[in-house]
């Protein structure tokens, strides 16, 4: 088995994905993190590219959140049954990755203009999402399932993790997207999520 | 008839990395190009209402140009051979989708003052991920063959896009990363690459 080890801020962030995808393999990681003080001192000059999340596999370092999540997602079985299911994936982890990169920068920001400026970005984007998204789980076995396939994959947990944090800036995302809303609750009642999300480091982001 | 229809603005843009990938592979796709003012009428039958979309031969398509460049990547053996590679690839492409994100912002901004702040921003992380990336290189066989493995990839792809446009910017951005100088000119000088370079529409970005 080989040995990982999990770098990021003491935060869901960009690696709850990561942290799901161990939890449902039943894999152990070493899931390494530090604070916001000690990041520019003991951290940011040795991690890779200079940012986080890191995941060491064998002493072998990757960057990237998407990286990271696709790297795992391959390993464990969680990025389709098919080139086509896995370009699927892809595309509801990069419109996500857009969603939260907006969310973050709005309720992260310091500036009141820049806020609002973000704000005035993710509004209708996370409205034509929330409808691309619904369409296309409707169109995969009516939409009582999964975003891709017949199981639950990478774009599950994505969407479970992206929009636990987007309903706390807008409670009614979901509200057009009964499948969506559905989904959401199928992703938490799985027995190794809910065991993880009972066990881990309660932290505000 | 074409088994690939790939639909963006009539720009190099986020379509590039696409079509480099058919011409590297050397297989025949449909370039459709939308004018910026007839888009407006057909962004609503676009999923995600975003340009590029990939669709297939049965009629399904992909949107979120990463989506469809691991698509094609895989399809064409351009994705590095087993997962570790595949990561580094996925590490290498999205690192350079964040530099592309600051440099479209420059380019797209008029205003002098935040336009100057934006080329500050992009160059500032062109340095940091730019060292990041020319040690990638380094250790990837002395650096003189390709950024992932022992042929082209979608990183080298990537790559060279990216610093073909960064270089209208500023033509220096890689004075101090020599290995990372000898791959843009090597992937440039592959002949199909360079004969589509030379024969492609010429366009503003």
């Amino acid at each position: 088995m080989p040995s990982y080890e999990l770098l990021y801020f003491d935060a869901r962030g960009r690696v709850e994905d990561a942290r799901f995808l161990f939890a449902l393999a039943g894999v152990e990681y070493k899931d390494i993190r530090f604070t916001e003080e000690e990041w520019p001192i003991s951290f940011k000059s040795k991690a890779l590219y200079g940012v986080v999340p890191n995941l060491t596999v064998d002493g072998k370092t990757l960057s990237m959140t998407l990286a990271i999540s696709n790297y795992l997602a391959r390993e464990f079985g969680y990025y389709g049954k098919s080139n086509w299911e896995s370009a699927q994936i892809d595309v509801i982890t990069n419109a996500l990755h857009e969603l939260i990169g907006l969310y973050y920068t709005h309720v992260l920001g310091e500036n009141e203009d820049a806020k609002a400026e973000t704000l005035k970005k993710f509004t209708p984007r996370v409205e034509s999402y929330g409808v691309a998204m619904e369409k296309g789980l409707k169109e995969n076995n009516d939409g009582d399932g999964y975003l891709v396939g017949n199981s639950l994959t990478l774009a599950d947990i994505a969407f479970f993790n992206a929009y636990s944090e987007i309903l706390t800036l807008k409670p009614d995302a979901l509200d057009n997207a009964p499948k969506l809303k559905a989904l959401m609750g199928r992703v938490s009642a799985n027995e190794k999520i809910a065991e993880w999300i009972k066990k881990r480091p309660k932290t505000q982001y | 008839m074409s088994k690939f229809t790939l639909t963006y603005f009539d720009a190099r843009g986020r379509a590039e990395n696409a079509r480099l990938l058919f011409v590297v592979a050397g297989v025949k796709y449909e370039d459709k190009r939308f004018e910026m003012s007839a888009w407006g009428q057909h962004k609503a039958s676009m999923p995600f209402g975003v340009l590029p979309n990939l669709k297939l031969a049965d009629g399904t398509s992909i949107s979120m140009s990463a989506a469809i460049a691991n698509y094609l990547a895989r399809e064409f053996n351009l994705y590095g051979k087993g997962n570790k590679e595949n990561a580094q690839v996925d590490t290498v492409t999205n690192a350079l989708s964040e530099i592309m994100d600051l440099v479209y912002k420059f380019i797209f901004t008029k205003e002098e003052g935040p336009k100057a702040e934006a080329k500050t921003k992009a160059s500032a992380k062109i340095a940091s991920y730019g060292a990041a990336l020319e040690e990638n290189l380094k250790q990837n066989n002395g650096g003189k063959g390709y950024l992932v493995g022992k042929s082209i990839t979608l990183a080298d792809i990537a790559f060279f896009n990216a610093f073909s446009e960064i270089a209208a910017m500023d033509d220096k951005a890689l004075d101090n990363l020599p290995l990372l100088k000898a791959l843009l000119a090597r992937v440039g000088a592959d002949k199909k690459i360079a004969k589509w370079v030379e024969t492609r529409p010429k366009t503003q970005f």
